[in-house]
């Protein structure tokens, strides 16, 4: 039967129908201008619509962050209370850095230097011989006695590891059983109400802080995360290596201009882009291991990232119509905020003082007489760091289009990348009363390649025939450890983020 | 057209050029290649077309489409008229889907009477407009049907899954489909013959 119509079929393939080429030529560029503009009101609504959601969500977790530190922060100050005793470092015992960069070697916190000195003298627990020493009671100790000059007999020691910014030889090794100082602050110094008054009044001392501090508000759905794991000297901890302490958790925002160039002489494809744009992070510390005890003292941290940068120079290679490799340089640097509010032990040398002045807080001032007394307290101290991060990754990926639409395309990207660079610097500026401002260049990571895993997922939305909407999350796996120079170190680094950036092809 | 073709970096004659520029959404390579092969699909676009579905708007869709899509072009597989031809099948088919046009079973259709086997001669006396003005006028479900097996190559199979129709249906439509252009060819003949005399 089909063979009947042969003849008709070849001459309605062959026929030409008359048409007005401008006429229809006009016509489609008018429907294509229309529905431009209909695309590009659907889409701002559409983009109008994420904006909102992500404020939404950044509110809500915002919300959720400040709750979980302020959980951690009550956890770590019922911690306090019964551990806080003699504080000891050994000076000797090198210091471990923090490996994703805060940090801090070989600091120590002086009350009166003004700076960070190398020099971690012990820390006293009272004086027994006077029979006044002051046990290790939580309390505020805001109006320092000026007593004594000796600064060294002051010095404390900030544990950089019980900030997420690890110096694990400067963890003081808690031993209750040391404290001669049997007799406690109660029954010496302050009556049992008073007592009472004075936790109470840290408790509100510490949501005043907390109300003035800037709780993080992270982005909805995009997050980097770092884990890191510190190798800390045995003989501070009797182990080795440590399990991971803690993790950073960073949510990152980039959007961006991304370029993509086509081959001229051929339909298929050799795309040469470039994209870079702002990145947007916040990140927050969370202490989370078992050792959570030994930094009691850390009362609250945060880390909101500042706009940064980051930029592609790739080329996607097609192998077929839906494959491509993808060779591609990432260069990324961002900067980031970090405060810390901790509880500092500290010993207040009276000697020679007969007339003191302690004021506790909210109970008030109480003149005693002291003799030859030591006191040791804790004291609220406030630092902030600011650190710029700087890192390129060289990609070698095997890319398939796992979907290709009119508007939409969804591309799936896996392969290698290696780590290539990686810098760290920053400086302190410590708003506490313990320090001025003090500048601190940290040295590069030292990294052997830092080969990782990496894995993206590309949603293209075409706005219009040069422009695209790009939804890319993607994740770096970090294989090999970072280690960095001059601290026994080493982290795996573990990135995810989402990407939403514009793309244009030229 | 003639500025085009006198200031146009792209020749008429290179496909390659016109293709890659395409590929660019270069809108002289684009113009280019609408001017080729418009009146052709044009042709493709009329066997489709309905009361509700003009083949402009066919046409329209169809190169929208395929300058969205040139990047999927594969020379190598099919020639750029083929490719095209076939998005416009597809293009059409979408349209008309929305349309929803009613199937006639085979036991509901209208009986037709049985009509003689023109010859191929009297095919050939017709021109190409009077074919397409003769396939026009069939029923929509018989003329999408005869238009994709008999002109556009595909399968009875590949009718049904297309169209959403079983494959039987898809039969009994070619078969009527047959008929009555069997039938409005006779009557046309008739026609011209009493016009004649």
């Amino acid at each position: 039967m089909k063979e009947d119509f042969d003849h008709i079929k070849k001459r309605l393939r062959d026929y030409e129908s008359p048409i007005n080429l401008d006429e229809a030529w006009g016509a489609m560029q008018e429907l294509q201008q229309k529905r431009r503009g209909k695309w590009k009101r659907k889409s701002s609504v559409l983009l109008l619509l994420l904006l909102i959601g992500s404020c939404g969500t950044c509110w809500l977790l915002g919300k959720r962050a400040g709750q979980d530190l302020e959980s951690s922060a009550g956890k770590d100050a019922s911690a306090i209370a019964p551990l806080q005793t003699n504080l000891s470092v050994d000076k000797n015992k090198p210091l471990a850095s923090h490996s994703a960069g805060n940090t801090i070697e070989n600091a120590t916190l002086t009350q009166t230097e003004k700076h960070f000195t190398t020099s971690t003298p012990l820390i006293s627990q009272g004086s027994p011989e006077t029979g006044n020493s002051v046990a290790p009671q939580p309390l505020t100790l805001l109006n320092q006695p000026t007593g004594s000059n000796d600064n060294t007999q002051k010095t404390n020691t900030l544990n950089n590891s019980a900030l997420g910014i690890s110096s694990p030889a400067a963890t003081p090794s808690r031993t209750p059983e040391s404290s001669p100082a049997s007799g406690n602050i109660s029954s010496a110094v302050m009556p049992e109400s008073d007592r009472e008054n004075s936790d109470n009044g840290r408790q509100q001392s510490k949501a005043g802080n907390d109300s003035t501090r800037a709780l993080p508000t992270p982005p909805p759905f995009i997050r980097q995360q770092w884990v890191w794991m510190d190798v800390l000297p045995e003989k501070v901890f009797g182990m080795a290596v440590r399990p991971p302490q803690a993790q950073l958790t960073l949510p990152v925002v980039q959007i961006g201009l991304s370029h993509t160039r086509p081959a001229r002489k051929t339909p298929v494809r050799k795309s040469l882009y470039l994209s870079c744009g702002a990145v947007l992070a916040q990140q927050q510390f969370k202490a989370r291991t078992i050792e959570q005890a030994e930094y009691a003292f850390l009362r609250s941290a945060s880390e909101t990232s500042l706009p940064g940068l980051s930029a592609d120079l790739g080329i996607a290679l097609e192998v077929s119509p839906r494959n491509y490799v993808d060779v591609a340089l990432r260069y990324d640097t961002w900067y980031d905020q970090f405060v810390y509010q901790y509880e500092q032990a500290k010993e207040y040398n009276l000697t020679n003082v007969l007339l003191g002045v302690v004021r506790y807080e909210p109970v008030g001032t109480e003149v005693r007489v002291f003799g030859d007394t030591v006191i040791s307290g804790t004291q609220t101290v406030k630092a902030t760091y600011f650190n710029r991060y700087s890192a390129a990754d060289l990609r070698l990926a095997f890319g398939h289009a796992l979907w290709k639409g009119h508007r939409f395309s969804l591309n799936l990207t896996a392969g290698m990348s290696a780590n290539v660079y990686k810098k760290i610097q920053g400086h302190i500026a410590d708003s506490g009363p313990a320090t001025g401002v003090t500048d601190l260049q940290y040295t590069p990571y030292k990294q052997t390649l830092g080969l990782g895993v990496y894995a993206d997922l590309r949603l293209n939305y075409r706005l219009t025939s040069r422009l695209d909407i790009q939804l890319k999350p993607s994740t770096i796996f970090g294989l090999s450890d970072a280690l960095q120079s001059g601290a026994p170190t080493s982290a795996h680094f573990r990135r995810t983020s989402l990407q939403l950036g514009l793309s244009t092809h030229f | 057209m003639k500025v085009i073709s006198i200031f146009s970096s792209f020749r008429e004659n290179d496909l390659g050029s016109i293709l890659a520029g395409c590929v660019r959404k270069d809108a002289q390579a684009q113009r280019l290649l609408f001017n080729r092969c418009a009146p052709g699909i044009l042709t493709t676009c009329r066997r489709y077309e309905t009361k509700g579905l003009d083949a402009k708007d066919i046409l329209q869709e169809t190169f929208m489409a395929v300058f969205e899509k040139i990047t999927q072009y594969n020379p190598e597989k099919a020639a750029i008229e083929t490719w095209i031809n076939r998005i416009a099948v597809n293009t059409a088919l979408k349209m008309l889907r929305k349309q929803q046009p009613v199937w006639v079973e085979l036991d509901r259709l209208p009986e037709i009477p049985e009509a003689t086997e023109p010859e191929t001669n009297e095919w050939n006396e017709l021109t190409e407009e009077q074919l397409l003005q003769i396939i026009g006028e069939l029923p929509v479900g018989y003329r999408t049907v005869f238009n994709l097996y008999v002109v556009d190559e595909f399968s009875h199979a590949d009718i049904a899954e297309t169209l959403g129709i079983s494959v039987q249906t898809s039969k009994s439509q070619l078969f009527k489909a047959k008929a009555m252009l069997r039938q409005k060819l006779n009557a046309q003949k008739k026609t011209v013959n009493c016009m004649n005399f």
